[in-house]
């Protein structure tokens, strides 16, 4: 009897544990950033960043082993690519341009209209999506499944066979780990004053300036507010932006800001790469932004003078840094 | 030696008693429950829906179909005192899965009932879930290809297919959701008895007659497109149709 109860007890405690062989992984944060939020059900360890990686990077996701979503999020443009809008499998064209991934740990919400809420379900989305990787779980966990070296990572990540659980997972672990924040004007922040040239110093002045008004949305360590804002662009047919989400007329339009971070290896810019450099953007800005009748009543137009605008683009570019290579 | 056994004899009393209750009331005995299945039949204009096989449409054209799935929500039997049983809190209806994708399975008391109750849809609190917390035999498994990943919901329900006219084909997909356009407690007159061991009842739906009620008659070669908020005129429509198509 005591036995039997002993089984008992132990299987209660059993039976609710996570893999227990498995590694936490500290992330390194920049100075002046937080530690970002994990989800309850998805602590980090090394076995998923790892598992993650790989996933991330492995074109057979996709319907016909053409995409994988290392193709639209290249480490080599802060994971953005450089399409006005990326390509999905057989040459499809999406509705967007594609979002840098760093620091996507510290995003409430994703996608440019908000509509998706957590990382881990913002996995699933351009794996489906038939104009981006076009698969569907049926198949992507057979080929996991079949797969000796799949199988050794889920097991090791999350004793299991590979599923869908693991999958999201796994690779909002990984694109959670890209934090970077050491840029030029990083180093400044951080007591180096000589990191910040006389036209980036000047640059930054106009930024945090009233009558330019960047800060306004474009505030905090990312260098955005996370709202959502319509600049006066024309509203694509497909395309409502935030309306889309919330089927609500005043939101027509409107698209959260984004980060400025890494910005000047993520051209073309806009929701839909409507730009293809940042003078444009600047000049954009520069002339109030577009004519909508839902336009923010935070943009206003205003005149710089040459030298302003290369030293407010000298500034953008001191926010970038050098690829990660992990 | 004694306290050892005194400790487990405390154990075996403490996790007896935590397994029967901690109230003093007489203990009820269970309801014995018996196995109900409700078929959900597709048909189209009174026959069997069969996918790839040519219909005519209200237009009169040629018309054909490669899928009809659709989701149900707190699916229920009325009693003949009124009482509502949960047969299952929610289904997939999806014909290419045989006569079990099909199938509604519970298990409630025996006795008379005199109806079903369900809503058409995922329910708001289902409708949140992770999709990829779900093993693939449930039916909000993200593997049943039931779920906007960029708005991160259920699409409550699928009609694909293809329609003629003239010399052009065309294709229709009208695919409903978000939760405005869930529809709840549809009520179908049922009269039939639980027996012990279980029963089977049939409840039909016709495709038919979604796409022609008074209220709106649709002409898929131009209402033949609509994922919701590109076209939710159309998706409203589809849904308010839908509640008046079954059991005609």
């Amino acid at each position: 009897m005591r036995w039997l109860i002993f089984i008992v007890l132990l299987s209660g405690g059993v039976s609710c544990s996570q893999n227990k062989n498995v590694k936490p992984k500290t992330l390194n944060i920049p100075k002046g950033f937080d530690y970002p939020k994990t989800p309850n059900n998805n602590a980090i360890t090394f076995e998923k960043i790892a598992l993650g990686k790989k996933l991330f990077f492995d074109t057979r996701l996709s319907k016909n082993n053409t995409i994988s979503c290392s193709s639209c999020h290249n480490p080599a443009l802060a994971f953005a690519d450089s399409l006005t809008v990326s390509k999905g499998v057989n040459g499809r064209l999406g509705s967007r341009n594609a979002p840098s991934l760093i620091n996507v740990a510290y995003k409430p919400v994703f996608h440019a209209d908000g509509g998706v809420r957590t990382l881990e379900l913002q996995v699933l989305a351009p794996l489906i999506d038939s104009t981006e990787m076009g698969s569907d779980f049926t198949l992507i966990l057979e080929m996991l499944r079949s797969d000796s070296a799949y199988l050794t990572l889920f097991k090791k990540a999350f004793d299991t066979i590979p599923t869908v659980f693991g999958i999201t997972r796994a690779i909002a672990s990984y694109e959670r780990s890209l934090i970077q924040g050491n840029s030029t004007y990083d180093q400044y922040k951080n007591g180096n004053r000589d990191a910040l040239n006389a036209s980036q110093l000047n640059g930054l002045k106009l930024f945090e300036s009233d009558s330019l008004n960047c800060t306004a949305c474009h505030n905090g360590t990312l260098f955005t507010n996370f709202t959502y804002q319509n600049i006066g662009l024309p509203i694509l047919a497909a395309d409502s932006g935030r309306a889309r989400i919330t089927m609500k007329h005043a939101d027509a339009g409107k698209f959260m800001v984004p980060s400025l971070r890494n910005v000047a290896l993520t051209a073309p810019y806009m929701h839909n790469g409507s730009f293809t450099n940042l003078s444009e953007v600047l000049r954009y800005f520069e002339n109030g932004g577009g004519n909508h009748w839902n336009k923010s009543n935070l943009l206003h137009s205003y005149q710089l003078t040459a030298i302003e605008r290369a030293d407010l683009l000298h500034f953008l570019e001191s926010l970038s840094e050098n690829p990660i290579t992990y | 030696m004694v306290s050892i056994k005194w400790f487990f004899s405390v154990s075996t009393i403490i996790l007896f008693g935590s397994f029967s209750g901690c109230g003093g009331d007489p203990v009820t005995p269970p309801i014995p429950k018996e196995p109900i299945s409700i078929v959900f039949n597709n048909q189209y204009n009174g026959s069997d829906l069969v996918y790839n096989t040519i219909y005519k449409s209200h237009q009169l054209n040629d018309i054909w179909f490669t899928k009809k799935m659709y989701y149900l929500s707190n699916v229920i039997a009325v009693n003949s005192e009124g009482v509502k049983e949960l047969v299952a809190d929610i289904a997939l209806i999806d014909q290419s899965k045989g006569l079990d994708g099909i199938t509604v399975k519970g298990n409630i008391p025996a006795g008379n009932y005199v109806g079903i109750e369900f809503s058409l849809g995922v329910r708001e609190d289902l409708n949140k879930q992770d999709p990829a917390t779900f093993e693939a035999s449930h039916p909000l498994s993200i593997t049943n290809n039931m779920y906007w990943g960029w708005s991160t919901q259920y699409v409550f329900s699928k009609l694909e297919g293809f329609e003629v006219y003239g010399t052009d084909t065309t294709s229709f997909v009208i695919h409903t959701g978000t939760q405005d356009l869930f529809r709840p407690e549809i009520s179908i007159k049922n009269t039939f008895t639980l027996p012990t061991g279980g029963t089977s009842v049939s409840i039909n739906m016709d495709v038919y007659d979604i796409l022609n009620q008074s209220e709106y008659t649709f002409n898929l070669i131009k209402d033949g497109q609509s994922h919701t908020v590109d076209n939710l005129p159309l998706a409203t429509q589809y849904m308010d149709n839908f509640t008046k198509a079954f059991n005609k």
